[in-house]
């Protein structure tokens, strides 16, 4: 397989989830595009060089979430959500009335989630939103197993506790 | 709200979704940029040499160390080159810069030995001329070869009384020695004699000053028989005016 077609199948399988992870961490669909698209460039500078890349899953979360750490760093000041920036939401509902309720349902979970700690944000988003097993994201987030499981706990009630 | 609802909510943002167009767009212009390895070939020689350079073109402050780097740069190729130089070439009064520049860097005690190793190089110069029969630089080559060795006795009388040291007198024996094989290989090549009249001159009186002078010192000390026979040999050797093989005979004797 040549290095553009091992590309294009990472981020055909990858792009929605490293945006959707992105997004919710930074709350601005500019913001998710950039560094969605600085993760990627990230990812095809490595097949070009050549670098083995054992387990593209985790090398990919590991780019995006340094990215939105360095993102962080640089505006230092906490992002609020906009309605705006629900628009990426895809147009899928039959009425307005549903449509309605359900971003409204979308944002308070959305901005719930921004209020719990970084870290939380990140085992939520990666075990009930891309669907990532205990052992993947420790692998991703570089700690055992065990403590995952307990922040994951945590985290659950900490979000718990905002949608309440 | 109990956790199953939580987490139910939470799957609800399973629907956000990055815009189809922005998807395919950024995946095409990833594509498209040049690969860093074609990057890397595309650049040329040229291009990295004036890219190292362009540093001084921003920071004009830069511009004297430039200039400095790049006269010191010239500076050593001149000099390295240089010490190829023969007698009577162009960059040959360059060579002779930091030959006199090693031979006054050099203390009093090493002075002659230094001396002693430049007329052995001049002699090394003389003679590879003269194989390759390169008339134009035999003139110069002789004439500095003689003038080097007047400087050698120079520094030969003043050691001679400021330094008393016998492995010294022996480093410079040998030298003085080899130089006279040398010298002598040179003379046949060339058929001609070299004027080495004061530093043969030199070389004696320096002998003979180290000669006495041991013979004093030694007189005072207990010898065995074996060392009291050679410098009885010594002495000898030292009436008859035959100084270096009296030294030869001390410098066996003592070291």
């Amino acid at each position: 397989m040549n290095n553009q077609k091992k590309f294009s199948k990472i981020y055909d399988q990858y792009i929605d989830k490293i945006y959707r992870f992105v997004f919710l961490k930074v709350s601005s669909q500019e913001t998710a595009e950039d560094l969605c698209s600085e993760t990627f460039t990230r990812v095809w500078q490595s097949i070009d060089k050549g670098t083995k890349i054992e387990n593209p899953q985790a090398f990919i979360y590991q780019i995006a979430r340094n990215l939105v750490t360095d993102h962080y760093r640089q505006n230092s000041k906490a992002k609020l959500v906009s309605i705006d920036n629900c628009k990426e939401i895809e147009d899928n509902q039959p009425n307005l009335e549903e449509k309605s309720l359900l971003m409204s349902d979308i944002n308070r979970v959305k901005l719930a989630l921004n209020n719990i700690k970084p870290e939380y944000q990140d085992i939520i988003i990666c075990h009930y939103l891309d669907d990532l097993s205990i052992p993947e994201i420790a692998e991703i987030m570089n700690k055992p197993k065990n403590s995952i499981r307990v922040t994951l706990h945590r985290g659950l009630k900490a979000l718990k506790r905002e949608l309440s | 709200m109990t956790e199953k609802e939580v987490i139910r909510k939470i799957k609800e943002l399973q629907q956000i979704k990055p815009r189809k167009d922005w998807v395919i767009l950024t995946k095409a212009k990833i594509l498209s940029e040049p690969l860093i390895s074609e990057k890397q070939a595309s650049v040329t020689i040229g291009e990295r040499f004036l890219e190292a350079f362009s540093i001084f073109r921003f920071r004009p402050f830069l511009k004297p160390a430039l200039a400095t780097a790049v006269c010191f740069c010239f500076l050593i190729g001149v000099f390295s080159f240089a010490q190829n130089a023969l007698p009577g070439d162009l960059l040959y009064s360059v060579k002779k810069i930091s030959e006199q520049a090693k031979v006054s860097l050099a203390s009093e005690t090493e002075k002659p030995k230094v001396q002693l190793e430049l007329t052995q190089k001049k002699l090394d110069e003389l003679t590879k001329i003269a194989e390759e029969n390169r008339g134009k630089n035999l003139a110069s080559a002789v004439q500095e070869v003689e003038k080097v060795m007047r400087e050698t006795a120079e520094s030969l009388k003043k050691v001679a009384i400021v330094e008393n040291d016998g492995e010294i007198a022996k480093e410079i024996k040998e030298k003085v020695e080899a130089i006279e094989k040398q010298k002598e290989t040179v003379e046949e090549i060339l058929a001609t004699k070299i004027d080495s009249e004061e530093y043969d001159e030199s070389i004696n009186s320096y002998y003979k000053t180290l000669v006495e002078r041991e013979i004093k010192e030694l007189e005072d000390r207990a010898l065995n028989s074996e060392q009291e026979e050679l410098l009885k040999e010594a002495k000898e050797l030292f009436d008859d005016e035959n100084y270096q093989e009296a030294l030869a005979k001390i410098l066996f004797l003592s070291y």
